[in-house]
């Protein structure tokens, strides 16, 4: 199997692993479903282009989202984003045996509503499981600036959804 | 925490990173490797003529390269000492260098290159702040620009504006703005451009009270060059079984435009198009390369956020059509409706962003993917046709270009007539 090949098979085992987290993941980041799908999809290809610059410094999916999370910021950068109109948020399915406590349309609202910075430290932290340090590594940021914004993030959630945001 | 991360699942779980992405990406990674291929291969070819060329008339190139091309943007556009790119553009009024410059409240804004084709109008700043602190400020800023010509008229929400380049520590960052052009029927060549840009602001909702106050007015008078190359058909063409008229196509060095019928397009509801264009196969090339074709990729597509069906949707009054909404939310509808999960799948169907162009393949010696300040916009109502307007970053070799593919639908430029 040529050298090609093999990077291929890689590539198809990393869309495989983390495709549906990134491609959602850059959803709620961008609040458009085809840019997201876009991003989603060049992140790859990123990932191909420069994957001998990946030196295990750290996680491969670290190393992904943080692709990903740059582009998504690169779109955000431009005027026309800035201007246009968003599409409407797809509904969550209300599930009758959920506890009663969660209404899950109501958090995933009011997460979409907080702003970038801090909408993606939650993303990152509770969605995508990452650890502080990996967090920080990310987005470049130092390690307390993403525990102030963590912190700042669940103060401005609502009152109600403070109780499942449970800092470990 | 696992409670959350349940939520943001269940609310995300229709979106899928299907095969048919897997596949795109795989596509296109091949693709790159080929193009890569093909570019060592033809730097070897070209490297002796240039260099003999560069050898007799050395002073005179240097010279024109540092008059013509800021080494930032000449970077973005694929323009070296060695390639056909940067002989294109001597004296031919695509890139000039500008030197005006205008400062106020600790920032100066200098203007310090054009790239003018006949549709479109790059102009690239360098924004010289205070210190590195307020630099780092500004890569999270925009900034509100008025655009004015003397004659030329362009689309009031045509400029937009994104950093080109900056480095953690400098004082200063490079900033793109475009700006289309909306009638360009006298060129903007010799006309005077007015840009005022004022009042920084944040873009990042964190720090969203930050703002820069200030007015820079820059005005010079425009180089643009003229080259385009415009071919008509009025034939129509199949695309994923839905017919389309293609009516005419304009290239120029910077954008595409695809002219469509659009009482065609409109009968038969939204469908989603990716646009190829072919590149000439070289007749030069060596045994290794010979036939090999490579593409420019454009891929456009139209957006609607309702899942109506365009059909069912003409004509009907601003009211009607948020009744149908309403409806559609209560579940009360009763006309034709495709649920918008179904709709996103339905690749016959699909609606998204007209407002971007994801990706573009060269295979001349200039390469870009998937620009990021690329974009694409479409605009029915000029001369009946839907225009699709694809501005990209990046010098497209016109000539070169031998064919347009739409979807599933190859168009030989050959089966219009050339004006």
């Amino acid at each position: 199997m040529g050298k090609n090949d093999d990077m291929e098979e890689h590539l198809t085992f990393l869309m495989n692993s983390y495709g549906n987290s990134v491609l959602r993941m850059c959803y709620v980041y961008l609040k458009d479903y085809q840019l997201a799908e876009d991003v989603a999809q060049e992140t790859f290809i990123r990932v191909y282009r420069h994957y001998g610059e990946f030196h295990n410094q750290s996680s491969i999916k670290t190393w992904i989202i943080q692709i990903a999370i740059n582009l998504c910021k690169n779109q955000m950068r431009t005027h026309w984003w800035k201007n246009r109109f968003h599409q409407e948020m797809i509904e969550i399915e209300t599930v009758e045996c959920y506890d009663s406590v969660l209404d899950r349309q109501m958090v995933f609202e009011e997460i979409s509503k907080l702003s970038t910075k801090y909408r993606e430290v939650i993303l990152l932290y509770y969605y995508q499981e990452l650890t502080i340090p990996e967090i920080a590594k990310v987005l470049d940021e130092k390690e307390s600036t993403i525990k102030a914004r963590l912190v700042r993030a669940r103060e401005k959630l609502k009152p109600e959804l403070k109780e499942v945001l449970y800092y470990e | 925490m696992s409670e959350l991360k349940d939520v943001l699942n269940s609310g995300l779980k229709d979106m899928i990173f299907s095969e048919d992405m897997k596949n795109k990406v795989l596509e296109e990674c091949r693709q790159s490797k080929k193009a890569a291929n093909k570019r060592r291969k033809s730097f070897r070819k070209t490297m002796v003529p240039i260099l003999v060329c560069l050898a007799l008339c050395i002073s005179v190139t240097a010279a024109a390269k540092v008059l013509l091309w800021n080494d930032i943007v000449a970077e973005k556009y694929g323009v070296n000492s060695k390639n056909k790119v940067q002989e294109g553009t001597l004296n031919d009024g695509l890139a000039e260098l500008v030197n005006v410059s205008d400062q106020n409240n600790g920032i100066t804004i200098e203007v310090i290159q054009t790239v003018a084709t006949v549709n479109r109008l790059d102009i690239y700043l360098k924004v010289q702040a205070k210190n590195a602190e307020m630099a780092k400020q500004l890569t999270e800023m925009a900034a509100d620009v008025d655009v004015t010509f003397e004659r030329t008229k362009c689309y009031s929400y045509g400029v937009a504006g994104s950093v080109q380049s900056y480095t953690e520590g400098d004082d200063y960052l490079i900033y793109n703005l475009d700006v289309d052009i909306d009638d360009a029927e006298n060129g903007m060549d010799g006309d005077k451009i007015y840009l005022k840009i004022y009042n920084f602001s944040s873009v990042s909702q964190e720090n969203s009270d930050m703002v820069i106050e200030g007015e820079w007015n820059l005005s010079w008078t425009i180089r643009a060059t003229d080259q385009e190359r415009s071919v008509e058909f009025n034939k129509e063409y199949a695309i994923y079984g839905k017919k389309i008229k293609l009516q005419k196509l304009v290239l120029t060095p910077t954008t595409i435009k695809i002219y469509l019928d659009q009482e065609l397009i409109e009968d038969q509801g939204i469908w989603s198009a990716n646009i190829y264009a072919t590149q000439k196969t070289d007749k030069e090339a060596d045994d290794s390369i010979a036939g090999y074709i490579d593409e420019n990729l454009y891929t456009v597509e139209w957006r609607a956020w309702s899942g109506i069906p365009l059909l069912v949707y003409n004509g009907w009054t601003e009211k009607e059509q948020k009744d149908a909404v309403s409806q559609i939310e209560d579940g009360t509808y009763q006309g034709e409706y495709i649920n918008e999960g179904e709709w996103l799948q339905d690749d016959r169907h699909k609606f998204v962003d007209p407002w971007q162009v994801t990706d573009i393949k060269m295979a001349d010696g200039t390469s870009f993917y998937a620009l990021e300040d690329s974009f694409t916009t479409t605009q029915g109502g000029i001369d009946n046709c839907y225009v699709i307007h694809s501005s990209y970053n990046g010098y497209l070799m016109m000539e070169d270009v031998e064919s347009i593919r739409l979807g599933d639908c190859v168009i030989p430029l050959e089966d219009g007539t050339e004006k």
